[in-house]
């Protein structure tokens, strides 16, 4: 038979700065993705007058497939968000996405990566938890949508691990 | 510092494409192709082309070109270093060549460990090498001044091993951003068996008076490597330390020291030479035998 299943295919997918020009596709993943999306001036924001905001996009075919994004405050990386398309979902992009960030914050002198997560969302704490974060505490009602609390996850080890001797 | 920099790595399975002004990236690209189906040669050029649009620079805007010239694959090498020359020669723009095993160990080099940097080079052989960061200005780095260049040097700082990482929490400090100072080199690139990798970086890292970190390109290291390294440092009583993710090159590593390159007066592009991973299987007839 001819048809490929493209569900197991590996994907060719780039990663760079997120631009301005990109914020129609990355609005439109934030409205899938969030109850409460971000507004499109949020994200303007962020790109133009937040020295310490540092925004990344993943291509496939060179359509927007996902974003995310983390504050750089001196030697902590605060992740603000991570998105993926709905229909690219599944395919390993919020895993590239993340282990992007984890190289430029350790590029920029971070140490220690941060993000708070809601207790629903199983898929995205899996993930992080595969990536070495823990959970180390948590906002109660942070999500002021559904007062759901959120929980804190940090990574320490984007410093070198001492190995067991 | 104002010069811009464009730099790409090539030698792997992924594509990375960075610019750089004054003194820190601002445009980073990479691009993870899908396995066995490599594209650097179509992908280069327009991945930089896109990076200057975005960026609001062009081609004449640039001050300089930095490219990884290995250990790497034949074919990853010949497109990088073939590009970089081609734009160094046709603008008139100095182009530095980078280390692919230096670039591996510029995001781990700090002031208290030797980073020893190796890519498996299959058969139980390792290419390896061993870098430390040049003393900062505060000269915080113990034995620094003494180990410059020269593996095995006097130590001017304290005794290595419990000194050589720092009292109390057992973390390792001070990681700031690495920057683009040139790295000391404590053992040049070579292959080599595992084993003798792992004796290279406890004798090069006890001489600096530093611990050793290891960071290994494409995954874990073959647990044979890892224990050897293991009990080269245990021997010298030097702590060992890993490097947490996946080491990779990055083109911003490659620009940084491209930048350190270029600023101490590198810079031909005639002078750019691709170090292969091992001798090519095919040769030129008047090429000198081995």
């Amino acid at each position: 038979m001819a048809v490929e299943n493209t569900q197991d295919r590996p994907l060719d997918v780039m990663i760079t700065e997120m631009q301005l020009s990109d914020l129609p596709a990355v609005m439109s993943i934030e409205r899938q993705s969030f109850p409460t999306p971000w507004s499109e001036r949020a994200f303007v924001s962020e790109l133009t007058r937040n020295a310490y905001a540092h925004y990344i996009v993943a291509r496939v075919d060179g359509e927007v497939a996902g974003y995310a994004g983390m504050w750089l405050i001196l030697d902590e990386a605060h992740v603000t968000n991570i998105a993926v398309n709905p229909k690219w979902r599944g395919r390993g992009i919020g895993d590239r996405l993340l282990t992007e960030l984890e190289h430029r914050a350790r590029a920029h002198g971070c140490t220690r990566m941060t993000l708070e997560v809601r207790p629903s969302n199983d898929v995205a704490q899996a993930l992080y938890r595969k990536h070495g974060f823990v959970a180390r505490g948590v906002r109660p009602g942070y999500y002021s949508d559904t007062n759901e609390d959120a929980i804190i996850m940090w990574k320490d080890s984007l410093e070198p691990e001492r190995t067991r001797e | 510092m104002s010069e811009r920099i464009l730099a790409f790595d090539t030698s792997g399975a992924s594509l990375s494409v960075a610019l750089w002004e004054g003194g820190r990236t601002v445009w980073l690209f990479t691009r993870e192709f899908p396995p066995g189906r490599p594209g650097h040669a179509a992908a280069l050029v327009p991945a930089w082309q896109r990076g200057l649009v975005e960026c609001g620079w062009s081609v004449s805007s640039l001050d300089g070109v930095g490219v990884t010239v290995g250990p790497g694959s034949y074919t990853g090498l010949r497109i990088g270093i073939a590009s970089a020359k081609g734009l160094a020669l046709a603008r008139g723009l100095p182009a530095a060549g980078v280390g692919t095993l230096e670039a591996l160990a510029w995001p781990w080099l700090g002031p208290e460990c030797a980073v020893l940097a190796w890519l498996d080079a299959r058969r139980g052989q390792v290419f390896a090498a061993v870098y430390a960061a040049a003393a900062p200005a505060g000269g915080a780095a113990p034995g620094g001044a003494g180990a410059a260049g020269a593996p095995g040097a006097p130590r001017t700082g304290e005794a290595p091993g419990e000194d050589a990482a720092p009292a109390g929490t057992g973390a390792l400090h001070a990681h700031a951003a690495p920057g683009d100072a040139a790295p000391l080199e404590l053992a040049p690139p070579a292959r080599m068996p595992s084993a003798e990798a792992a004796e290279l970086a406890a004798q090069a890292a006890a001489g600096a008076g530093r611990a050793v970190l290891c960071a290994a390109g494409d995954g874990e290291l073959a647990p044979g490597a890892a224990a050897a390294l293991a009990a080269a440092a245990a021997r010298r009583g030097l702590r060992l330390w890993r490097a947490p993710l996946a080491a990779r090159v990055s083109a911003e590593a490659v620009a940084a020291l491209a930048a350190a390159r270029l600023r101490a007066g590198g810079g031909d592009p005639l002078t750019l030479v691709p170090l292969y991973a091992a001798p090519p299987h095919v040769a030129p007839r008047t090429a000198p035998g081995a």
